[in-house]
């Protein structure tokens, strides 16, 4: 009910704001000025061994997709409203929406001498993917590398402010500042009951900017992302009191028209723990419409000093690991299939499992577990 | 295990280093960029039109908004602009459009259908800038801006 709430209450401020726009225009202006755009990311998937983020073991799922709707309503050249609803469906994984129809971004957008300042629920400006991790078009597998783009976090409830600067040399420069609060999302388990539960946290305030360096070599860009998080979720942080988290990362992005490698390094010091992940993503264009596309993903996790909890022997390695290929043929710049295969391991878990679940205040291991998935997807976006 | 993950990461970096340094192919369709009479300028550098037809900048050097208009996917004209002023190829734009897009940004320009919509537009709009083939005819109230830098 309150989820219906908020999208028809979506719907009803870009109704308004259309509506005191210029009464005085035609209909047709008014209507020239709304943009409607969307996409649709349908999957199958199977697991081999232990499922892994909704993918079930030695069956196909077809009960996976990303779909979304956008409508922009541009009420003056400088001003508009934009507003997306959406639906992630991720067949077994406790974190699927089912059915439902999520209000996801909800925000006034000005435009004043160069600057973008955009206020409301915004995307999340942060890292190569974070604002389009589930648009199949522009993404070279099925969703953004998981252990670095964890659920949540995806939106800003607040205000973001960009602007883009040349700089000499054929430099450029982007700089975004934000501040707002933001939703947090993990698996969590309840080893009593042997059932996986979606633990929400709200994180905020958070306060952080991003910067991206052009460089004159076209396509190629550096970037960096800080913040500064006010938590108080002892499960999150492994802390009882309130106290300020800190996540800081590297971005490398190289897009050519035939080739892109792009590769991000991400430091998040929540409490007790320090959570480092990173990924490196590779493509070319083999035929003219065809990309071969690889992709690896690691995360350690360490302990800080002092923490007397048990946790897997194995964890001194890497807490998860993603190797995964996959081809991605574009039918147009709006229409791709792709298929992919993954060789996961790590101490990630999705479901409940007979073996013993280790947990500790601020992070929850499952046991060292090991899978092969797979997907084949149909992207659009219009 | 190892020793193939290795093989195969040298074959993907040779792959990209390949790939990165051919050049691309260039659409040999004459292109000029068209403005409204009434703007002051008299050149464009290629740089700066790349940066009004992707948005990167929205004003003209006298503070007024730029209104962009851009071709059909599909013409020839359009081809030739994006290789040879944009330096991408016309799929690679329209993905830049779909990041603009779902980034929530902004909204890609305005698509007309050919020449002759293009100069009507321009023609009627002092912020406007566009493109059109090297036959069409120039109306009164619009000018080519010579573009330096191609």
């Amino acid at each position: 009910m309150k989820r219906t709430n908020a999208v028809c209450g979506a719907a009803a401020l870009l109704l308004a704001v259309a509506g005191l726009a210029s009464p005085a225009r035609a209909q047709d202006d008014l209507l020239s000025r709304l943009h409607v755009h969307g996409y649709l990311t349908q999957g199958l998937g199977t697991s081999t061994a232990n499922q892994l983020h909704g993918i079930p073991v030695d069956r196909w799922t077809a009960d996976y997709r990303a779909l979304a709707l956008q409508l922009r309503f541009a009420a003056t050249d400088k001003d508009a409203i934009v507003v997306q609803v959406g639906n992630r469906s991720l067949a077994r994984s406790a974190l699927s929406e089912g059915e439902a129809v999520k209000l996801k971004w909800a925000y006034y957008q000005r435009r004043l001498v160069g600057m973008d300042l955009r206020i409301g629920r915004t995307p999340y400006p942060k890292g190569i993917y974070n604002e389009i991790r589930d648009v199949g078009t522009l993404i070279p597998f099925f969703r953004a590398p998981y252990n670095t783009y964890t659920d949540g976090l995806e939106t800003v409830d607040g205000v973001v402010v960009s602007r883009r600067f040349p700089l000499p040399g054929g430099f450029s420069t982007e700089i975004t500042a934000l501040g707002g609060g933001s939703d947090y999302v993990q698996l969590s388990p309840n080893v009593q009951l042997h059932t996986v539960y979606v633990s929400r946290t709200r994180f905020g305030p958070l306060y952080g900017g991003q910067a991206w360096l052009n460089l004159p070599l076209r396509g190629v860009r550096l970037g960096a992302h800080g913040e500064r998080v006010h938590l108080d979720n002892p499960r999150i942080t492994g802390v009882n009191a309130k106290h300020v988290a800190s996540d800081v990362a590297g971005y490398f992005d190289m897009t050519f028209d035939k080739v892109f490698l792009r590769a991000e390094t991400q430091l998040w010091q929540p409490g007790q723990y320090d959570y480092h992940s990173a990924y490196a993503h590779a493509g070319v264009q083999a035929l003219p419409r065809l990309w071969l596309n690889g992709q690896w993903e690691a995360v350690k996790v360490t302990l800080h000093p002092g923490v007397a909890v048990p946790v897997p022997s194995d964890l001194a390695g890497e807490f998860a690991r993603d190797l995964a290929a996959g081809l991605k043929y574009d039918l147009s710049p709006m229409i791709s299939l792709k298929v992919e295969g993954h060789r996961a391991r790590g101490h990630q878990f999705d479901a409940p499992t007979d073996m013993i679940m280790l947990t500790q205040r601020g992070l929850t291991f499952g046991p060292g577990l090991r899978t092969d998935y797979f997907l084949a997807s149909l992207s659009a976006a219009f | 295990m190892r020793g193939i993950s290795r093989y195969v990461w040298i074959g993907w970096c040779g792959a990209l280093g390949l790939l990165a340094i051919a050049p691309p192919a260039r659409a040999q369709t004459p292109v000029r960029v068209v403005v409204h009479a009434a703007n002051p300028a008299t050149t464009i550098t290629r740089e700066l039109a790349e940066q009004l037809f992707l948005k990167q900048r929205t004003q003209w050097s006298n503070k007024m908004d730029v209104l962009v208009v851009d071709q059909a996917e599909r013409s020839a004209v359009r081809q030739a602009f994006s290789e040879r002023i944009l330096h991408r190829q016309v799929t690679a734009v329209k993905r830049y459009w779909q990041g603009m897009i779902f980034t929530g940004a902004t909204q890609p320009p305005v698509e007309v259908a050919g020449d002759a919509d293009v100069l009507r537009l321009v023609q009627g709009n002092p912020r406007a800038v566009g493109y059109v083939g090297g036959d069409a005819q120039l109306p009164p109230g619009v000018k080519e801006l010579a573009v330096s830098g191609t």
